[in-house]
């Protein structure tokens, strides 16, 4: 139970009336950023890093700085339903799987039931996640803390083969979006022997790509530019929620109990094994379909369709946080940003944390409850204010956008270098948009390439360049083990396949 | 193999004439804009970025186009210069007006 007393300290700090307002700017920032195309969790939480500097400095800053930067994280998971049911524009992806049942529910005039629905179902799933972080995540951290360069490589490796392996883009391309991140991380000091790579001798890429930077172009102006080509305007449905409605959908949500179980396992599952959160959505969506009474109803505006990817997104998103904080390995492209804001605080993300700054740690967590409970207050009061921006004219609301990204990627290093990078990376996003490469894994290779390398090169200097150094203890060699058997899950799937196949109908054919 | 495959691919358009044309009206002037961040400054910049789209794509009136622009750009000012005190790139029109 010490988790209680350590999370009831947590909640002294988080409840100051500072950490409070900051809860809310950040959600009602957060819903914004989820509702308006091109700024989203990632790239959100991206610009508005360098604006907690200052903060940061101050005693006690460091805990405010997350809470208002993870709040606003929550913020944006809530605001992506809002355009994917109202607007049928997934405002973030791990919504799209949200349009199926909640666009069909809003153009029956259901909207307010299936905005409800989503809203509460995202909050039921985050904090079941919350409940997993909290008991797991100390188990966790104390593992940690035997951990040497092997088995933080094997984790490295597990969070890489995750992504092949749970990825619902083809295999090939998660792993050429992923060497190019490497490739990118790559640039700059090399961070053992200190040599430079890959800088062709230009000053600006002795420090290598900014992350955020990557973030900023990729997700940011990538998605703008992909929003274009559907045109200028946008057309919804009216947005009304009023108490009734509220009232009407929760007493129709219990019977759902079972799906929403199955997503937060789901999600909590695919947020931990970095999977994320947009995989976890679509999985949960058809999980439910396929356990659901009347499945084949699926897609013409059934409640259960939206609870099922809202609560497996949320659950995901939120449990992305237990590897960051524990081990200092992001489970989503969002996390690794709130990740690079640590470092940039001066914390060092990993199973440390726990014991060097309890505060920190378990302000966080605590802010990650009242965070969610201030989120469902938010969205349900503010939806109509928040439909009403996308309305807003997109010649009017696009440059303000990409304004906001300049200055974003500016701020990092105060370089305008990096807004040309920036423009470089949006460029880069559209197309791996088009072509239909997954960004995240181009991400995490980009921020957790240097650490995955040098602790490689750290275990290979503890074995003299063998590599049975990553199966010479029990942890590690499962963990290398599990890495391997993702990595090579959709050979091994399609070989199961071909043999139930084969045993099946192959029974009285051909041998 | 063949889970390996690239999953059959309709062979569809990569980009419609039209969509990209839509695509080029704001990625030139998104690069023209990094440009002139370098020279004359993010403030200037934007204030010419948000009326150059305002006034191409959305064909708005004149007064328009300026009053939102330069609200716009001057919120910028006040959030990131006066309350988090980050400087950003200015030119020589923020001299004239002794802002830096």
């Amino acid at each position: 139970m010490e988790e209680i007393q350590a999370l009831a300290h947590g909640f002294a700090v988080a409840l100051s009336p500072i950490n409070i307002a900051l809860m809310f700017v950040g959600v009602i920032l957060g819903v914004l950023i989820g509702v308006l195309p091109g700024l989203g969790g990632a790239n959100g939480v991206a610009i508005l890093l360098p604006l907690t500097f200052g903060m940061a400095q101050t005693p006690g800053g460091a805990t405010s700085a997350i809470i208002l930067l993870s709040c606003i994280y929550w913020g944006a998971l809530f605001g992506g339903a809002i355009t994917s049911i109202l607007f049928n524009i997934p405002g973030e992806p791990w919504s799209v799987a949200t349009t199926f049942d909640g666009y069909p529910l809003a153009q029956q005039g259901r909207a307010g039931t299936a905005l409800t629905a989503a809203f509460t179902s995202s909050f039921v799933g985050a904090f079941v996640a919350v409940v997993v972080i909290t008991f797991l995540s100390p188990v966790v951290a104390g593992f940690a803390l035997e951990f040497g360069p092997p088995e933080f490589f094997a984790v490295y490796l597990l969070t890489f083969c995750a992504f092949v392996g749970t990825s619902k883009e083809p295999p090939f391309k998660t792993i050429a979006a992923m060497m190019l991140g490497f490739a990118l991380a790559a640039v700059g000091t090399d961070t053992v022997t200190g040599t430079l790579r890959l800088t062709f001798g230009s000053t600006h890429l002795l420090t290598g790509f900014d992350f955020l930077v990557a973030v900023i172009g990729l997700f940011g102006i990538g998605e703008i530019l992909l929003t274009l080509e559907e045109g200028l305007a946008f057309r919804g449905a009216k947005a009304k929620i009023n108490l009734r409605v509220v009232l009407d959908t929760w007493k129709e949500l219990p019977r759902y109990w079972m799906t929403s179980l199955r997503a937060s396992a789901v999600g909590c599952f695919m947020g931990i094994v970095p999977g994320g959160a947009t995989p976890a959505s679509f999985m949960s969506y058809g999980v439910a379909r396929r356990f659901s009474a009347d499945g084949d109803r699926f897609g013409t505006g059934k409640v259960e369709g939206v609870v099922a990817p809202e609560t497996a997104a949320h659950a995901a998103g939120t449990s992305a946080l237990l590897p960051m904080i524990t081990l200092g390995v992001p489970g989503s492209p969002t996390a690794a940003v709130l990740l690079g804001g640590l470092m940039i605080w001066g914390l060092q993300p990993g199973p440390l944390l726990f014991v060097e700054q309890k505060d920190f740690v378990w302000g966080l967590i605590a802010s990650m409850y009242l965070g969610n409970i201030a989120g469902l207050i938010v969205v349900l009061t503010c939806v109509p204010l928040f439909a009403a921006i996308l309305r807003v004219p997109f010649s009017v609301i696009a440059p303000i956008i990409m304004v906001i990204c300049a200055i974003g990627s500016f701020t990092v290093k105060n370089a305008i270098f990096d807004v040309w990078m920036m423009v470089v990376f949006g460029l880069l996003g559209y197309l791996f948009k088009k072509l239909q490469y997954p960004l995240a894994p181009l991400v995490l290779a980009i921020v957790l390439g240097d650490n995955a390398e040098s602790s490689f090169r750290q275990a290979m200097l503890m074995s003299q360049g063998e590599l049975g150094i990553f199966f010479s203890k029990k942890l590690v060699g499962f963990m290398t083990t599990l890495a391997l058997l993702l990595l090579f899950w959709p050979l091994i799937s399609w070989a199961i396949a071909a043999f139930k196949a084969r045993a099946a109908p192959g029974r009285g054919g051909s041998a | 193999m063949r889970a390996l495959a690239l999953r059959g691919e309709k062979n569809k358009t990569f980009v419609q004439v039209g969509q990209l044309k839509l695509v080029l009206t704001v990625l030139v002037p998104t690069a023209i804009y990094a440009f002139l961040v370098t020279w004359i400054g993010i403030y200037v910049s934007s204030i010419l970025f948000i009326g150059f789209f305002m006034r191409w794509l959305g064909k708005y009136p004149w007064w328009k186009v300026a009053a939102v622009s330069v609200i716009t750009v001057f919120a910028f000012y006040v959030v990131f210069e006066m309350w988090f005190k980050v400087p950003l790139p200015k030119g020589p029109v923020e001299g004239w007006l002794r802002l830096n």
